[in-house]
């Protein structure tokens, strides 16, 4: 057990300039994302407009 | 209302020693602020990184090559995934089943270690379909018609809130703070609020990402007196946030959907619901007043409780919430890192099972 609260923006630095190298597209692949994130998940079929 | 004793200062040794007997690698994040309310922590595993480079390499041998989260779109490979996490699931399901079931609890955080792969990107998804893959196991999700995935991924980025904001869109920038809610569901019939969630931070490239807070129901000490207000099984007309998807070819906006449904019901087993989303519309049901300040008031009310659980918002954490049974809100994410094309991608699976509110 250890106290990790907060965060040290040092440590969160190095986390982040770890993960930036992401390229994100690529990890997701042709997945449709949500530019957003509504708190209600909608199920229906997705409209068709641009 | 009395606190249980469980969650006073006296019941913290006993939230841990509870997560000690389930799991070996556990972690209990204590949570010291001066200024109410108090912060209590949530039970927390990290993964054992060995574990998951040994379900890493047995995908890898059943399946083949992984160039993208997208294999996960077909059911019989997402299955197979499942079945191959067995071992990590072992590790943490009793803590994670018991710490959910709880009703002064019902949150989990599973942290997944990174390295599981030297290249950058194959490590990231490795991560991501550790994540899908247990939340597929913790309960059956519910499959996004849009990305046709078991999960939805969000992306941030200053491109994608620019064309919300150019298409007049109401949306939750990533440097906006979300208040407390609870998440629902909807199918061209039917509004419902879904057991359980799962929320894995994929990326996010800000220096203070914040924290992630959420506050059971049974710990809410004006809940009784809010329900009351709103009254029990008394339907309002709520405006939910659009939906708005993007691929590399076209961008679909969901129109912008509008329910009927209560703030306050109960389910078969006579349990409480809440469904707290969206923008409540109409009046007072007293009153008659414009519900707008009900509303605030309510959020305040939560916010301003004595107590709540609080975890930090991390890269490869993955949050699990039984989300019939409590409130959660975010910390606005602050200092962002510039050059970046996206400033945060998680992943929402929500369960198929839950509790039915209302009709579209």
């Amino acid at each position: 057990m250890y106290i990790a609260f907060p965060e040290s923006e040092l440590e969160v630095s190095l986390l982040s300039n770890e993960i930036a190298c992401i390229d994100l597209d690529a990890v997701i692949g042709d997945i449709d994302a949500c530019m957003q994130s509504p708190e209600c998940t909608d199920h229906t079929n997705p409209p068709s407009e641009n | 209302m009395l606190l249980p004793s469980r969650v006073t200062g006296e019941g913290l040794p006993w939230i841990a020693s509870a997560f000690y007997r389930n799991a070996e690698a556990i972690q209990v994040f204590v949570v010291v602020e001066s200024d109410m309310p108090r912060f209590l922590p949530v039970p927390t595993v990290e993964l054992p990184l060995d574990q998951c480079v040994l379900f890493a390499t047995s995908v890898v041998r059943e399946l083949g090559p992984v160039q993208s989260l997208d294999f996960l779109r077909v059911p019989d490979v997402f299955c197979r995934c499942m079945n191959l996490s067995q071992g990590l699931l072992d590790i943490f399901e009793g803590g994670a089943r018991e710490a959910l079931g709880d009703p002064l609890l019902g949150i989990f955080t599973l942290d997944i270690p990174g390295g599981i792969d030297p290249d950058p990107n194959r490590d990231a998804l490795f991560g991501a379909i550790i994540a899908a893959a247990l939340m597929g196991r913790m309960f059956e999700p519910v499959y996004d018609p849009a990305s046709q995935t078991p999960f939805t991924v969000y992306n941030a980025s200053p491109d994608n809130e620019k064309r919300l904001r150019q298409a007049g869109l109401h949306f939750f920038a990533s440097g906006e703070k979300v208040g407390f809610h609870t998440d629902g569901s909807i199918d061209e019939k039917t509004v419902s609020v879904p057991e359980y969630i799962g929320l894995y931070n994929l990326l996010i490239n800000y220096q203070k990402p914040g924290n992630l807070y959420w506050l059971p129901f049974s710990l809410w000490e004006e809940f009784d007196a809010y329900a009351e207000r709103f009254g029990w099984a008394v339907p309002y007309r709520i405006e939910l946030t659009p939906a708005v998807y993007s691929n590399a070819d076209e961008t679909i906006i969901f129109a912008t959907r509008s329910v009927q449904a209560p703030i306050f019901s109960r389910s078969n087993e006579r349990q409480a619901i809440v469904f707290f989303n969206g923008r409540i519309l109409g009046r007072e049901r007293f009153n008659g007043q414009d519900i707008d300040q009900l509303v605030a008031e309510m959020g305040q009310s939560i916010s301003l409780n004595p107590v709540r659980y609080c975890i930090p918002q991390r890269q490869r954490r993955l949050v699990f919430a039984r989300n019939t049974c409590g409130f959660h809100a975010r910390d606005m994410l602050e200092k962002p890192y510039h050059g970046c094309k996206y400033t945060r991608s998680f992943i929402r699976a929500v369960s198929a099972s839950g509790a039915q509110v209302g009709l579209c």
